[in-house]
This record gives C-alpha cells, sequence and structure tokens, in this order.
C-alpha cells in the first residue's frame, strides 16, 4: 500500500519553486527561506521609497503579506524576485498615495543621524550618505529617484506605476537628481 | 539651453536641473560646445554623473531582523484563520478525502468479492452503518465549505464532488437495509 506523503516535510535541497509551493500551503520553513532569500532586496526599495524607518516597516510588513497571500497566483512567468519585488513597489507607492489622501505634509528637511560605521570604509560612508540626502528628498522625487536610478525602472514604466506621463517622470528626475546632488554637497561642508 | 547664472552674474551656464537630465539624455550641439569650454559646467555634470553611477551600484539595505519575525508570525496566523484561507480549506478537504479513499481501498482489499461499491465497502466495514453515513455527511459538509470559500478552485471541486457521491451512495445503501428509510 502506498505510504502518504507528507505534503508539509522539507526536502533537501527545495528549488524555488518548491519552496514558493511549500509556503503557499504553510509550510513555515518555506515562508521564512523565501523571506530570508528576498529580503533585504524587498526591504531597500521599500524603505528609499518610505524615506523612514517606521513607515518602511509598516509597508514592508504590508507587501510580505501581499507576497504570501498570492503565493497561489505566482505562475513563474518571471522569477519570483522580480515577481516579488513589483508587489513590493506596488504597495509602497499605493501606501504613499493613501497617506496623501490622509493629507500628511511632506517635510523636505529632516534631522537625519550619519552613522558612521566603525571600519569606515569609504563606500559604505559614501551609501550612507546617500541614503540619508535620498530621505530628505520630497517624496514625488524621491520615489522617482528610487526607480529609476536605483532600481532601474524605465521612464514610461515608472509614470505607469504612479499614473502620470513620461515626459513628467523624466523632468521629476532632473529635479530630483540636482536637489540629491544640492544635499549631498551641503553635507559635505 | 543655455541659462543666465543669477541677474548678477554675466556667465551663462546651463541650469542644474538640465544637467541633471543630460546624464542619460543627448546633448544640443550649443551644450556641447558650452560643456567643451566652461569647467564650472562640466564639474557640475561630472558630479551629477558620480551621484548617478553610485546610486546605481549602492548596495542593498540589510532588512531588520524583528520585522522578520513579524511576517512568519503574521503568516502563521493567517493559518489559524480557515475561513481567511481557501487553501487550508482544499488542504483539509484533501486530507479528509485521501484519509477517506485509504480506508476503502484496506476495506476493498480485504473484502470477500473483487468489485463493490464505494458504499458498500463503507457500510460493511465500520460498524455502525447510520454512524458511518453521518460521517460521510460531516466529510462532505467541510469539503462544501471549503468549496464556498474557494469556488473556482478545481481540485476543491472535484473532493467535493466525489464526497457528495460516496455521501449519496452510502445513504442509499443504508437505505436498501433498512426498508426503504431515507438517510439525508
Amino acid at each position: 500500500m502506498h505510504e502518504p506523503t507528507n505534503i508539509l516535510a522539507e526536502p533537501s535541497s527545495p528549488s524555488e519553486w518548491e519552496l514558493v509551493r511549500h509556503a503557499a500551503i504553510g509550510a513555515e520553513w518555506a515562508v521564512g527561506a523565501l523571506y530570508d532569500a528576498h529580503a533585504d532586496r524587498l526591504y531597500s526599495v521599500i524603505r528609499r521609497l518610505a524615506g523612514e524607518d517606521a513607515l518602511a516597516e509598516d509597508w514592508c510588513q504590508e507587501s510580505w503579506m501581499r507576497i504570501l497571500a498570492n503565493l497561489h497566483a505566482f505562475r513563474g512567468e518571471s522569477s519570483f524576485a522580480t515577481w516579488a519585488h513589483r508587489i513590493a513597489v506596488n504597495t509602497a507607492l499605493s501606501s504613499r498615495r493613501r497617506l496623501l489622501r490622509r493629507a500628511v505634509i511632506e517635510h523636505e528637511a529632516s534631522s537625519i543621524e550619519l552613522r558612521v560605521p566603525p571600519d569606515d570604509a569609504e563606500r559604505a560612508l559614501l551609501r550612507l550618505r546617500l541614503d540619508a540626502a535620498i530621505d530628505r528628498l520630497p517624496a514625488g522625487m524621491r520615489q522617482v529617484l528610487v526607480l529609476h536610478d536605483i532600481e532601474g525602472y524605465g521612464h514610461e514604466e515608472i509614470a505607469q506605476l504612479i499614473g502620470t506621463t513620461g515626459s513628467n517622470v523624466r523632468s521629476q528626475l532632473a529635479r530630483a537628481r540636482a536637489k540629491a546632488r544640492t544635499l549631498l554637497q551641503e553635507d559635505e561642508r | 539651453m543655455i541659462y543666465p547664472d543669477n541677474r548678477t552674474n554675466p556667465d551663462k551656464h546651463i541650469a542644474a536641473e538640465r544637467l541633471a537630465a543630460l546624464v542619460d539624455s543627448p546633448r544640443t550641439l550649443q551644450e556641447e560646445r558650452h560643456l567643451a569650454s566652461c569647467g564650472r559646467c562640466n564639474a557640475a555634470l561630472m558630479r551629477l554623473e558620480q551621484l548617478r553611477q553610485s546610486l546605481a551600484t549602492i548596495e542593498p539595505l540589510r532588512s531588520p531582523a524583528h520585522i522578520r519575525a513579524r511576517v512568519v508570525a503574521a503568516a502563521m496566523h493567517r493559518q489559524q484563520e480557515p475561513h481567511r484561507r481557501p487553501w487550508l480549506g482544499w488542504a483539509a478537504a484533501a486530507a479528509l478525502f485521501v484519509s477517506g479513499v485509504l480506508v476503502g481501498a484496506v476495506a476493498a482489499r480485504n473484502a470477500p468479492s473483487g468489485n463493490i461499491s464505494s458504499g458498500d465497502w463503507l457500510v460493511t466495514r465500520m460498524g455502525d452503518p447510520v454512524a458511518r453515513v453521518a460521517l460521510l455527511e460531516a466529510v462532505a459538509l467541510s469539503a462544501r465549505a471549503a468549496l464556498a470559500q474557494a469556488p473556482q478552485d478545481p481540485g476543491i471541486r472535484v473532493i467535493h464532488e466525489r464526497l457528495a457521491a460516496e455521501r449519496r451512495a452510502a445513504a442509499a445503501a443504508l437505505s436498501n437495509e433498512t426498508g426503504g428509510v431515507r438517510w439525508f
């Protein structure tokens, strides 16, 4: 007689598809493995779009809940990383639109404490300075700069995501770069 | 286009936003000529190109550890709410159906004759026939609940239909044994 298979058991070297399949039926080990594989990249784009830690954490959790709730809809037509990244970006942008509708005031400057890492590596310091400048950008500029110059989205793609034209995206991007450059110069003095 | 720097400065330079756009946009002939001779605009453009390069290669941030705990805990908590998780109802119904098939397979193998109806093997192998029909009714109700949560799921629909057929067969067999009494 055929022995029933434990469908929740962890395979020895799970493929991405197996991880998704097991996470979709609630295997905790698979949920954790998917999270560990993609957390940093998703957190990066969400945190840079949010501009602050508290918002980023809320948007991050909301993004992951949407990703996990829709695993059954993942067809493998793109990589899981690409699929999840798009959900995270859409979640962050729609969350920001909700905030705007609640009339949250965008503030241009906030006191950002720069934490220099103990090893004082030049690249790590540059990253901190860049992130501090990105955080200080107005939200509209920030989202265009992050999506285009960091995440690699095209002008038309961004236009579709945020509901504007490619021409507006190009203009906003130029303003964002100029503003970021100014903020970095202020930081250098 | 070349813009005046300010009202008091007669020098004409490329505006900051236009320079930012030139990082990855084509330049006009006039802009090319200006950049060929203006150290200030050239230096500003170089800094913007460096910024663009830095952003393109910026390292990812590290996701805080406490977010992982929250995400996994929230995901597991959602599993405890089957009415929100159609796949949980599917998994439960599938488990019930598979266990029923396994019981039936054992019963069929041990039955005195090779060909028996699905209702027959449950009635003959599982003690009180009324209790067996009641059990099948309960299992079919579970499958129906799962189907209500995920009406488009083909897997759940198949399981529900098979369980319903098993229940009808068992009830019909019991009715025959009890002189035509209708069971469900």
